[in-house]
């Protein structure tokens, strides 16, 4: 499943920033630019959408992303040569901050951040020239085949298959949980080509167009009432062998490789979660008043400064991973404690918000994509999706397991 | 390999850890006041009590980073030294006072008197509890009874109590010629606590009166520091936490191969890596002049919550060895659960930041 891209403010300390003076008025003054030029470019009916956690449909997100390209600004993460920017560590996240407070909708990031990447590093020159160009100035947008019924956190245990058959592999099986596939170009898919010793081995990248023949996308309506997850079955799928990204079987190697590339990735949540708390606490100051509900406001926002205690500790492990990062030196668990305690955290502040604001909603909860409620903001569908958040991209469970294996060296 | 890091690793912490181990030690050996009186000497001598002090007050200068750093470093040694009151609570309240005063009492300071505070918060608790009674009138306040809870193990030379009435407070100097008596307690977490009895009603002309608001302000700085003794005894409650689970065995296998287990020794894990994270963010903030005081609370909000957690949950771990009151990792959790005793509470901390702009 994917996960919704949340960014963050960072408030940095200039003693712990290893930063000259000018580096600092150079960074203040690129804050500026990057704000003046997203309040102006921005459309703000997309703004509003995201600020009432209304749905952010495909068509937002590209329609934000061209914008961002024609600026030379649609890749922050690529190398140059691929229309990245060039900018520093602290520059992206300072981009991804003034997104966050201007309430921009999320990247597609599926393609900028996760298929963008591996292109790159692995893919054939044919495919970078075919794909990448088209992910920049968003003609294209992706969508990620990795779960299976048999294979959630435990990945490497997929089933769908693809077989050699000429110039072409033949695929069959079913992905399940793929995000936004009903609105996608392109999925790039792990398949299996082959069995090794360990189930990790025999697994293949490849890259299908989702209006290919045999190719049937369903819809999952999830627990908040939006349509943002499908099955996607594959019958006798025709892929060409080359849409393969790099070596046959040698997949979970890219796997990897992007794992390492997004090992900062849970850190792009924390200003999110500041900007989240801001509205929640506006929301409580506006709805939960008069003297009869003087207890119940005091007991919301006692909940809330435990958030806002908890997003201080964040922000500043945040800033930590930062640094060793941009002084190429070892980020630590940092991220993974990030993860988990973002996780509770966002729902925590989405459940505050949705009782302090999605009475409304719970009293006659109609599918939102049938304009339930088209003028508030949609704290309760926003509370029920982020139950998701504990879910996506390793469980709590699995980032559990994960640390603990660091903590006790096995 | 410890599993969490420093707040602020460098030289200030690795001194500290090395001084405070030592001073561990020694108080296993004698934890009389007498003991502790040398190792108050023996940190007046590193110049623990100066590191907050200004340079231009005859301090070393080295801010909350360099004073947090050495909390930290003892706290992980279970907090052999009550640093809070002598080396945060003093040069702060001096700070408050007319000039002349402020000089007087650094110089105090400065020449290894021995020094603690009394905050008003603790002050007005001790009202109702202790029987202390306060009255003033004209320039002089008078004070019969007794006031305990004071960070310290022996009778200092200089006690400097803040005293609540209305909405101001009255800073007052006790000296030994004060004709106070104290008595040597012992607190949850072992260290001593001393209580002040005026066995007469003695009068006192303030040093300094005071908003009540810069009182508030000194008490959280001084929580701030506390907190920071408690992410050194967590993390080190951690590490013994992970050393008991590995080599403890149960079923015929090590307590560490149950996930249970495991995922409660990493919710620690977060929860103290969350809480040094905010303390460390609060730090840094304070230095740079820019904390205000919602950033504190929320600092020691988090802290206390986490100190509460560890220190349950590493009794929990440990099984019923846990309960034993010999087992530093039992000593450093009852350490951990006196946080929130410590310069507010978790519930008057929210009560402040209900009343704090956001």
């Amino acid at each position: 499943m994917e996960q919704v891209e949340a960014r963050c403010h960072f408030r940095g300390n200039q003693s712990q920033e290893n930063l000259s003076m000018s580096d600092t008025a150079d960074l203040a003054e690129f804050r500026q630019e990057v704000s003046d030029f997203v309040a102006a470019n921005c459309p703000a009916d997309i703004r509003a959408r995201v600020a009432s956690y209304h749905k952010i449909g495909v068509e937002d997100q590209l329609a934000w992303q061209r914008i961002l390209a024609q600026k030379g600004w649609g890749a922050s993460t690529w190398p140059v040569e691929w229309g990245g920017t060039g900018w520093s560590v602290r520059q992206r996240f300072i981009f991804d901050e003034v997104q966050a407070e201007f309430d921009c909708p999320p990247a597609p990031h599926q393609g900028l951040r996760h298929i963008g990447p591996v292109l790159i590093a692995f893919g054939s020159p044919e495919q970078q020239q075919a794909f990448l160009p088209r992910i920049l100035d968003g003609s294209d947008f992706w969508c990620q085949g990795y779960s299976e019924p048999n294979a959630g956190s435990d990945l490497a245990n997929l089933g769908t298959n693809a077989v050699l058959d000429g110039d072409d592999y033949v695929v069959n099986g079913q992905k399940i949980w793929t995000t936004q596939a009903h609105e996608s170009q392109m999925m790039f898919a792990l398949v299996r080509t082959g069995r090794g010793d360990r189930k990790q081995h025999g697994i293949s990248l490849l890259l299908i167009p989702m209006d290919s023949p045999g190719l049937e996308v369903r819809p999952i309506i999830s627990i908040d009432g939006w349509h943002h997850l499908n099955e996607v079955f594959f019958t006798d799928v025709r892929v060409p062998v080359a849409n393969r990204v790099g070596d046959e079987g040698a997949a979970w190697t890219y796997a990897k490789f992007l794992l390492d590339r997004e090992r900062l990735g849970p850190v792009h949540q924390v200003p999110g979660g500041a900007v989240l708390a801001r509205r929640v606490r506006e929301l409580i100051e506006t709805e939960v008043t008069g003297p009869a509900r003087q207890g119940e406001r005091a007991a919301l926002l006692g909940r809330l400064a435990r958030v806002d205690s908890r997003l201080m500790g964040l922000r500043r492990l945040g800033e930590e991973a930062i640094e060793a990062l941009a002084a190429d030196r070892p980020v630590g668990l940092s991220p993974s404690v990030i993860k988990l305690a973002f996780g509770a955290l966002f729902q925590e502040l989405t459940e505050i918000g949705a009782e302090a604001g999605g009475r409304r909603q719970a009293l006659d909860f109609t599918p939102p994509e049938q304009g339930n409620h088209p003028d508030e903001a949609e704290w309760l569908p926003n509370f029920l999706y982020q139950r998701a958040r504990t879910i996506f991209g390793g469980t709590s469970e699995v980032q559990r397991n994960l640390i603990s294996r660091r903590l006790f060296g096995n | 390999m410890p599993a969490t890091v420093p707040m602020f690793p460098g030289d200030i912490y690795d001194s500290a850890a090395r001084s405070a181990a030592d001073m561990a030690l020694k108080l296993s050996r004698d934890d009389s006041p007498a003991g502790c009186a040398a190792l108050l000497k023996a940190a007046d001598d590193m110049g623990w009590n100066l590191a907050l002090l200004p340079e231009d007050r005859g301090g070393l200068g080295l801010g909350y980073e360099g004073l947090t750093a050495i909390a930290e470093a003892c706290g992980a040694e279970g907090g052999p030294l009550a640093l809070a009151g002598s080396a945060c609570a003093v040069p702060e309240l001096a700070a408050l006072c007319p000039e002349p005063i402020r000089d007087r009492l650094d110089a105090a300071l400065n020449s290894g008197k021995v020094m603690t505070a009394a905050l008003g918060a603790m002050v007005e608790d001790q009202l109702r509890d202790n029987g202390l009674s306060l009255s003033a009138s004209g320039d002089s306040v008078t004070l019969t009874g007794t006031l305990a809870g004071i960070d310290g193990a022996v009778p200092p030379d200089h006690l400097l109590v803040a005293l609540s009435f209305g909405d101001k407070v009255a800073l007052i100097e006790v000296t030994k010629e004060s004709g106070a008596s104290y008595q040597v307690r012992r607190r949850m977490d072992t260290r001593h606590a001393l209580a002040v009895t005026f066995a007469t009603p003695t009068a006192f002309t303030p040093l300094a009166v005071l908003d009540s608001a810069a009182i508030t302000e000194v008490e959280a700085r001084c929580a701030l520091v506390a907190a920071s003794e408690a992410i050194g005894a967590a993390g080190r409650a951690l590490d013994m936490t992970i050393a008991y689970l590995i080599e403890r065995e149960q079923f015929g296998v090590s307590l560490s191969s149950f996930q249970v287990l495991r995922h409660k020794t990493v919710d620690i894990f977060v929860a103290c890596t969350v809480a040094r994270g905010t303390v460390t963010e609060a730090v840094l903030a304070l230095d740079s002049g820019s904390a205000s005081l919602r950033d504190l609370a929320l600092a020691t909000l988090e802290t206390r919550a986490a100190a509460s957690h560890i220190g349950k949950e590493v009794v929990q771990l440990h099984g019923g060895v846990g309960m034993t009151d010999v087992l530093p990792a039992a000593k450093l959790a009852r350490r951990l659960l006196m946080l929130d005793y410590e310069y507010g509470s978790t519930a008057r901390t929210l009560a402040q930041l209900a009343g704090y702009p956001s």
